[in-house]
């Protein structure tokens, strides 16, 4: 162990040396660095004080702290006087933020948001389903019978050893909605629906679907193309027109497909929607003779991938995070 | 359906509609015409014809379509005349009356089987079907212009003469007329000659029984078959033949017998043969439809659009019904082609078709509603916005998952795994019962494009199978980062801050975790979320060790309300005073807490850990804790004196508890 006046001493040259490095550095890393190096040096005379004799170790210490006390108000003087200097000559505005990590939502998320809100506003409740269903939900009480090609197990997921298959529509909800209580409803049905499908640029077996359900006394089918021209100009704008065109669907009737007119762009189709068929009343036992409704029904991805000009409906489930930054 | 649109047009009286009309009728009225092509044989139109109009799988429904449209009139069918050539001799049974409807045959003897003319050619070509010879062309021919799937056997390769419609027996087989050998199957609807069968009932026929250029006898099926059983020995055989297309959608019941005797004349006018005056006829007809009581008021009652009643009838008996007009409702009975309408509310349809389903008006007057979300759905979103401000990227991914370790984890115990019965399009047929092993997929995806480690969150269900034998779902939160435990568990005390609590570990030994690194999370006694490090066999492929959060959103929702009520703003100030101890490695901070929380008065608002170190300065087998705490008095100013009791309270507390040393002292 060297003796005490020499180790302190050595701090006193030690500090000397960094205040003079201080004291010329100039803005940023050189500023940082000085100082840095200069603690760790001040920190590497903390191992001698496990050495020093007993009686030396307080006023070992003691120098230590006043040294770095002083080293660290040197560069704080520094700085501040930098930073005047720069403050004379203006900041350089051209230089980059600094780097913030933000995260994002899904697009499939923001689609879906925007959708319910707007259903929302237009005092549709939300309602969820689960997406392992019973064929009375996703078939029986749907108006599909047994030997409907719907039902075929090549276009839809059973479930192994169970009676129960993965959702093929977001209609399931519309059975569970009428199960719940007594009308009227007003519900919409966000989520996932299972379809063996072969995947390319505009399929996948999984997608997303929001389904809309209204039942009251004396509701028709012009509450219906009344309800959706409103929706679909909350959602797009105050310019789009809408069009019904007949079509078939085993639980509503009449059944009609929903194109949207975007001026510029032309006719684009939406998804589906049409009467809730009476079967479909009697099977959930609403009394039709008192109780009618509509539903409608249009998937997210095709919404999302127009919305955001996403080409291919692959890049929702590969979530590469370079598609997930840009789009949301 | 791929249609010629000269062919459609041959069966209107006068002149057809544009082609472009044709389409743009034809899919504002619920068959959407996809495309309009033109070929060296002509302009035909791709028609997606919906489940429920096996009708229109035809030229002449098409046409009768068109003509419903447009008031157009359909040409009148030619007369048939029936067969009047010398009986001949064979045997038909129907053994199976629950397959086999309804079976007719007619006989066609002396018969040159050449080809086809070329008018028909020019048809058959347009319609996409390629011409084989007479006999096969003819087939076709009534099949594409009628919507009858006929088959024609040679009679001369039929044993016996005879032909039974059964059940296929054990072990026979069928060489179809594709070139595949059929293993038949005891629920196979087979026409089957004195020795074998000859054909898999409106399916496809039999290489032994073809018809070719020797035939000279023949016999001409015309059937209608149980669409169940057509469907299913389809799927069964995989053999969709335009034949089963029709016959599982149902054909007209009405128009069987006359398919097969127009085929037949027109077999015998091409090949210079003869038609049999005898005919087999097995099986009930059912000709007419079951009449609708129609209330013509609820065409505006249902649609809100007002039809005067001339032109709802009009439309009705455009598309083929007779309207018999009583007092209130009318008696509507539809043809045989359109067994789809049964019921008053088809009858709804059928008018707005005609009329134009656009022209329904648009009515804004839905009354006001509350709008309710449900709770989970509420924390759903929160969650979401937390876990992107905090620089998380949201996922969505798919919910299978390969069979073996990610199979297998299942971090809330929900119950059985499900699977898929045929993965067909997925490759993987096992339900996932916890987003971990897709968010580890979407690592994998990401390093392996060079995206470096950001951190993945998502909110998706689960399903399983419950110990009740009734589906078991949750909704839960995974969040995959980089970094250390504290880090981690940050994150995790900011979720748990939605509802207002604050996560208390305990030991977790689930092994989707490395040994080392994991832990369940409680509050008010209920496990609601778990941390870990992902166990080896799950890192396949991934050269980073994340860690994993998962949580039960139903169990956090349940644990506090989303609402932090206002607590005051201290009007006295606090003290802070830092404390360095010394301990051994396996006393935990946890321990620290709460034995200085025991030992100091309610004066102590907060300890927070400040850092944690190991190293030679500290020894062996010791680590270092430096804590903070924060003294308030919530009536006074705090004195030294009464922190320094406070402190000394607490630094003997954790000496005797803990054998926590002071460092420096």
């Amino acid at each position: 162990m060297e003796a005490l006046p020499d180790v302190l001493a050595q701090v006193a040259d030690c500090l000397a040396t960094a205040k003079e490095l201080i004291r010329t550095a100039d803005a940023g890393e050189s500023l940082a660095r000085a100082r840095n190096s200069a603690l760790a040096r001040l920190g590497a005379f903390m191992e001698l004080i496990k050495t020093a004799p007993r009686e030396d170790k307080p006023r070992i210490g003691a120098a230590l702290n006043a040294a770095k006390g002083e080293l660290l108000a040197c560069a704080a003087e520094r700085e501040a006087a930098l930073s005047a200097v720069a403050q004379a000559a203006g900041v350089d505005i051209t230089l980059p933020g600094s780097a913030l990590e933000q995260g994002s939502l899904h697009p499939l998320t923001n689609i879906e948001r925007r959708v319910v809100d707007a259903l929302r506003s237009l005092g549709f409740s939300v309602a969820d389903g689960p997406e392992v269903e019973d064929e009375f939900h996703n078939f029986i009480a749907l108006n599909i019978p047994e030997d409907h090609p719907a039902r075929d197990p090549s276009d839809n997921f059973y479930l192994k050893g169970v009676p129960w298959l993965l959702r093929s529509q977001t209609s399931t909800v519309q059975i569970r909605t009428m199960q719940s209580g007594p009308p009227p409803f007003r519900v919409c049905a966000p989520g996932r629906v299972f379809r063996p499908d072969e995947v390319d640029a505009t399929h996948h077996w999984m997608f997303h679907q929001v389904e809309g359900l209204a039942v009251d006394e004396g509701l028709s089918m012009a509450d219906l193309k009344g309800t959706l021209l409103l929706f679909f100009r909350t959602l797009f704008g105050n310019d789009v027109e809408l069009r019904l065109r007949a079509s078939f669907f085993p639980f509503t009737e009449p059944s009609a497909e929903v194109d949207v007119f975007f001026p510029g762009r032309g006719w684009v189709e939406m998804g589906g929607c049409g009467m809730v068929d009476p079967a479909v009343f009697e099977a959930v036992g609403v009394d039709s003779a008192r109780w009618s409704g509509f539903a409608f029904g249009l998937g997210l991805e095709r919404l999302a991938m127009r919305h955001f000009g996403v080409p291919d409906i692959r890049h929702f489930t590969d979530n590469d995070v370079r598609f997930l930054r840009q789009v949301h | 359906m791929r249609a010629s649109v000269a062919w459609i047009a041959a069966l209107l009286e006068g002149s057809a509609p544009s082609t472009a009309r044709m389409a743009r009728l034809l899919t504002a009225s619920g068959t959407e015409i996809e495309a309009t092509k033109r070929d060296e044989h002509g302009v035909h139109l791709e028609a997606a014809v919906t489940s429920n109009r096996p009708d229109l799988l035809s030229h002449r429904g098409l046409a009768r379509e068109v003509a419903a449209l447009t008031g157009a009139a359909m040409k009148p069918a030619q007369a048939l005349l029936r067969g009047s050539g010398p009986e001949m001799p064979v045997t038909v049974r129907v053994d199976d009356p629950v397959g086999a409807l309804r079976y007719t045959a007619h006989l066609v003897r002396g018969i040159k089987n050449g080809s086809s003319p070329t008018w028909m050619q020019e048809r058959l070509l347009a319609a996409g079907q390629r011409p084989i010879n007479a006999v096969v062309d003819v087939t076709n021919y009534i099949l594409l212009e009628d919507g009858q799937p006929l088959h024609a056997f040679d009679l001369g390769r039929i044993a016996g003469a005879t032909l039974s419609v059964r059940r296929a027996r054990a072990g026979e087989k069928l060489a179809a007329l594709n070139g595949r050998t059929l293993d038949l199957h005891s629920d196979d609807l087979v026409i089957a000659d004195a020795e074998r069968p000859q054909a898999l009932a409106g399916v496809m026929g039999g290489t032994l029984s073809e018809v070719g250029a020797s035939t000279t006898e023949i016999l001409i099926e015309s059937a209608r078959f149980a669409p169940r059983l057509v469907r299913a020995a389809a799927r069964r055989h995989q053999l969709r033949t335009d034949s089963s297309h029709r016959f599982e959608r149902g054909v007209d019941d009405s128009a069987v017998l006359a398919a097969g005797l127009r085929a037949a004349q027109l077999i015998a006018e091409i090949t210079g043969g003869v038609v049999a005056k005898n005919v087999v006829e097995l099986g009930e007809p059912v000709c007419s439809s079951a009449s609708i009581d129609f209330d013509p008021a609820s065409v505006r009652r249902v649609t809100g659009a007002s039809v005067a009643r001339p032109r709802m009838r009009s439309f009705l008996e455009r598309l083929g019904c007779t309207v018999e007009e009583r007092a209130a409702l009318w008696c509507v009975t539809p043809p045989t082609w359109r067994r789809d309408l049964a019921r008053p509310i088809d009858l709804v349809e059928e008018v707005m078709r005609l009329a134009g389903i656009d022209k329904v008006p648009e009515r804004l007057g839905m009354p006001l509603a509350v709008s309710t979300v449900p709770p989970l759905r509420r924390l759903r979103a929160e969650v979401q916005d937390l876990c992107a401000a905090l620089g998380a990227h949201e996922t969505i991914t798919p919910d299978f998952v390969g069979e073996g370790a990610a199979a297998g984890v299942d971090l809330f115990a929900t119950g059985a795994s499900l699977s898929v019965a045929a993965p067909v399009r997925t490759g993987e047929a096992v339900l996932r019962r916890s987003l971990l092993p897709s968010l580890l997929r979407v690592a994998r995806f990401n390093q392996d494009q060079d995206n470096g480690t950001p951190r993945f969150f998502e909110v998706g269900a689960i399903n399983a199978a419950g110990r009740d034998g009734e589906p078991a779902r949750r909704v839960l939160l995974g969040v995959l980062m980089h970094g250390d435990w504290r880090a981690a568990r940050a994150w995790l005390d900011a979720i748990a801050a939605l509802r207002g609590v604050v996560p208390e570990p305990v030991v977790s030994e689930d092994g989707a975790f490395s040994g080392a690194t994991r832990a369940a999370f409680r509050a008010k006694g209920i496990v609601f979320a778990c941390m870990g490090e992902p166990a080896p066999a799950l890192l396949e492929g991934l050269r980073t060790r994340p860690l994993y959060i998962e949580v039960d959103l139903a169990a956090l929702d349940a644990l506090g309300s989303s609402v932090r009520r206002f607590k005051g703003i201290p009007r006295f100030p606090s003290v802070v005073r830092d404390l360095a101890l010394k301990v051994r490695d396996g006393v935990s901070f946890g321990s620290i807490s709460s034995v200085a929380r025991g030992a100091a008065t309610k004066r102590l608002e907060s300890l927070e850990l400040v850092e944690v170190f190991r190293g030679a300065q500290i020894g062996q087998g010791l680590k270092s804790l430096n804590i903070r705490l924060t003294f308030r008095d919530e009536a006074s100013t705090l004195t030294g004196v009464a922190v320094d009791a406070e402190m000394a309270a607490i630094v003997a507390a954790l000496g005797a508890q803990t054998g926590a040393e002071l460092r420096g002292a």
